[in-house]
């Protein structure tokens, strides 16, 4: 073999294991700097999908502004986002991608429609998921998700939404002539039950009648006025509108149009400049946020990182994913790294309290994690209508106070 | 109940026709079923808003300065999109709409957000103007789309009648290399009919939020007037008119009397029903059927 040839191949065999050493020292490194990986299906785009998108946009502002202080245990946290617009089947193949995938854990931010198919799959797996709004037990006709040994969900549930409903359809007994109501509910199977099984029946056994007006209302629709007609025509003399913002917006403004001048409520969950431009004193909204207040610590550290990660909703509506954030937080930081996704499970099934700094100025206390409640027990309700004397919403009388039973549906 | 019928016919049907309008126009100049009519509505609508809310500008210069947007925006998008496909398939040409259409929304949504958006500048054309039997108030709001979707059909059913781009394009669009032998400049045809589409489209948008709510996915309304194309004749300008009232009544029909989950498939049931009777629609022309 000729000199050079032998050079050549002594270079190349110094080469091949400096790229070696380099390569593993690389590795070790990245090893040092891997992240726990999460997982989020969300309706990030499509009708309806404001509420759910300002969700993902506060856990994604949590783990940004955590990463920048530096992980937890030291390694940060990357979020895999997957668009499945409402759609339940893309919401299914969500879950199955981050089974098969390298997350630790996972997130549902979507309508309960989307709920069953995707907890299906979660359930025949080991992946802990942590849904960021309500989550339904078997008690829920229509199919929601069974809620398992690795499924878990942290939001204000749509049964205690129905309870405060419940409280101000007492207040509304004095402002009208005769106790009959109309009602517009999201078409998903969720809020459809907890109207139907709780509501309802409630509000009835306090002496309103049903106005003749009661309809499961899709996200889409095009246009609400036929929806706001048909109020007008059952002679109901107050309105509920149950749904998230892209549709409750439109059907308030519908009814309004077709010239409903009762009182009407619906849930601000969301999209808060929106309603604040109706400008109605006789619109009565529970206010889903009261968990925060503005000037305190935790209000101040959602805006903060709002604007830093460039994020566009209001702390309000960012609230809920931040606080998924929380819990992934305390979970994972017991966890160690590599978590394994029973490890995770298994704290994520036991008792304990969220009580970080973001934590502890939570208007009505800590956020206890139990077996039942992922939330607070006890859930305090602003509701506020627009005064046109002070060009702001104001409360209207106490905050409703209510006992989050979980999935469980209380006797009447 | 029925005037409630009448009062949602009198609401929806002209802005169905509206952006059926659009349907029309470009499939009778080029031949071609535009799907991204929806999302020029939605970039109507978004340009309205912006030049409404975010620039203060008052709302008769607001639409005036949305109608010239509208219109060069249909010249520009034929130049640059849709003149190169010339000489391919109009399947090519309608894939393509439909790709523009998810890359429209895509693009509002990082602009805008998914958030719903409404008008708070112009609350003054949400008075009602008109009581209707029943007690049903007509706003200003609705009453102008009536007043923009009569004036646009009679003016486009005299275009297409009478003046000669409106027969030329006609021509170009039963035979463009035929058209072309006769001497008319078949490009300068089919830009002046997307921009006469994306007019339309604007300026429906822009109504249409004047009393809506509105996100990145307001287009979807469209897809009502697509139906109402369908069903009145998809190369009739006046089938707009019987389409639109016809697929109003059937959402209208359906929210008041049977559920109103049925009334958005309805449009599609009625387009369903017609074309499997008339596959033309109830004034479209026979021979124009092939094209699609």
């Amino acid at each position: 073999m000729p000199k050079h040839r032998r050079v050549s191949g002594l270079t190349v065999t110094y080469a091949l294991a400096a790229i070696l050493l380099a390569s593993a020292g690389t590795g070790a490194f990245a090893q040092a700097n891997q992240p726990y990986r999460l997982g989020v299906s969300g309706m990030l785009t499509g009708t309806g999908s404001s509420f759910y998108a300002a969700q993902a946009e506060g856990l994604r502002i949590f783990f940004d502004r955590l990463n920048e202080k530096g992980g937890i245990n030291g390694h940060p946290v990357t979020i895999v986002f997957r668009d499945n617009r409402g759609d339940p089947a893309t919401a299914a193949a969500d879950a199955q991608a981050f089974i098969d995938g390298d997350v630790v854990g996972a997130s549902l931010f979507s309508a309960s429609n989307t709920a069953p198919g995707f907890a299906q799959a979660i359930t025949r797996s080991k992946l802990p998921v942590v849904n960021a709004s309500w989550c339904y037990g078997p008690s829920v006709p229509g199919g929601g998700p069974k809620v398992a040994e690795n499924y878990f969900c942290a939001g204000i549930t749509s049964l205690a939404n129905v309870k405060a409903f419940i409280e101000l359809f007492d207040r509304f007994a004095t402002m009208v002539k005769e106790k009959k109501a109309a009602y517009g509910t999201i078409d998903v199977p969720g809020a459809l039950a907890s109207f139907n099984k709780m509501f309802i029946p409630s509000i009835e056994k306090k002496g309103w009648a049903n106005g003749g007006y009661l309809a499961a209302v899709p996200f889409n629709l095009a246009d609400y006025s036929p929806a706001a007609r048909a109020i007008i025509d059952s002679g109901a003399q107050a309105v509920n509108v149950y749904c998230v913002a892209d549709c409750t917006l439109p059907f308030l403004r519908a009814i309004r149009a077709a010239g409903f001048k009762g009182p009407m409520t619906a849930v601000l969950a969301s999209s808060e400049p929106e309603f604040r431009a109706l400008k109605d004193p006789d619109l009565y909204l529970v206010v889903n946020d009261s968990l925060i207040e503005e000037g305190k610590p935790v209000h101040k550290a959602i805006l903060e990182a709002a604007k830093r990660f460039n994020a566009r909703a209001t702390p309000g509506d960012l609230l809920d994913g931040w606080l998924i954030g929380m819990v992934y937080e305390k979970a994972l930081g017991a966890c160690g790294y590599p978590c394994a996704r029973e490890k995770l499970t298994q704290i994520l099934n036991s008792n304990f309290t969220l009580d970080s700094q973001d934590a502890i100025d939570l208007i009505g206390g800590k956020i206890e994690w139990t077996a039942t409640v992922h939330h607070l027990r006890t859930k305090a309700f602003r509701i506020v209508h627009w005064s046109n004397e002070k060009q702001a919403f104001v409360d209207f009388g106490q905050a409703i106070a209510v006992e989050d039973t979980g999935l469980v549906f209380p006797k009447l | 109940l029925f005037t409630a019928v009448f009062a949602d016919i009198l609401a929806l049907a002209p802005l169905y026709g509206t952006v059926a309008l659009g349907f029309v126009i470009i499939y009778r100049f080029t031949g071609v079923l535009n799907f991204a009519q929806g999302a020029i509505f939605s970039i109507g609508a978004y340009i309205f808003y912006v030049l409404v809310e975010q620039v203060a500008i008052p709302f008769v210069p607001a639409l005036f300065l949305v109608i010239v947007c509208g219109f060069g925006f249909g010249l520009g998008l034929y130049a640059t999109v849709f003149k190169p496909l010339s000489g391919r398939s109009v399947l090519a040409v309608i894939l393509v709409t439909i790709a523009l259409a998810t890359v429209v929304q895509g693009a509002l949504i990082l602009l805008f957000t998914a958030k719903p958006y409404s008008i708070r500048a112009l609350k003054y054309l949400e008075v009602t103007v008109q009581t209707m039997p029943g007690g049903h108030p007509v706003s200003a709001a609705t009453a102008l789309m009536f007043v923009v979707y009569f004036v646009l059909l009679i003016g486009l059913g005299l275009l297409f009648t009478y003046l000669r781009i409106g027969m030329r394009g006609r021509a170009a669009g039963e035979n463009p290399i035929l058209a072309s032998y006769r001497g008319i400049r078949v490009h300068w045809v089919f830009g002046v009919s997307w921009a006469l589409a994306a007019l339309t489209a604007f300026m429906s948008g822009s109504i249409y939020i004047l009393n809506h709510q509105f996100s990145p996915s307001a287009g979807e309304v469209a897809l009502h007037g697509f139906a109402a194309a369908m069903v009145g004749g998809l190369d009739s300008i006046g089938g707009t008119l019987l389409g639109a009232i016809i697929v109003a009544a059937g959402v209208s029909v359906a929210f008041q009397y049977v559920n109103p989950l049925l009334s958005e498939v309805m449009p599609y049931v009625i387009m369903f029903i017609i074309l499997y009777v008339r596959p033309w629609g109830i004034w479209g022309s026979p021979e124009m059927i092939d094209r699609v």
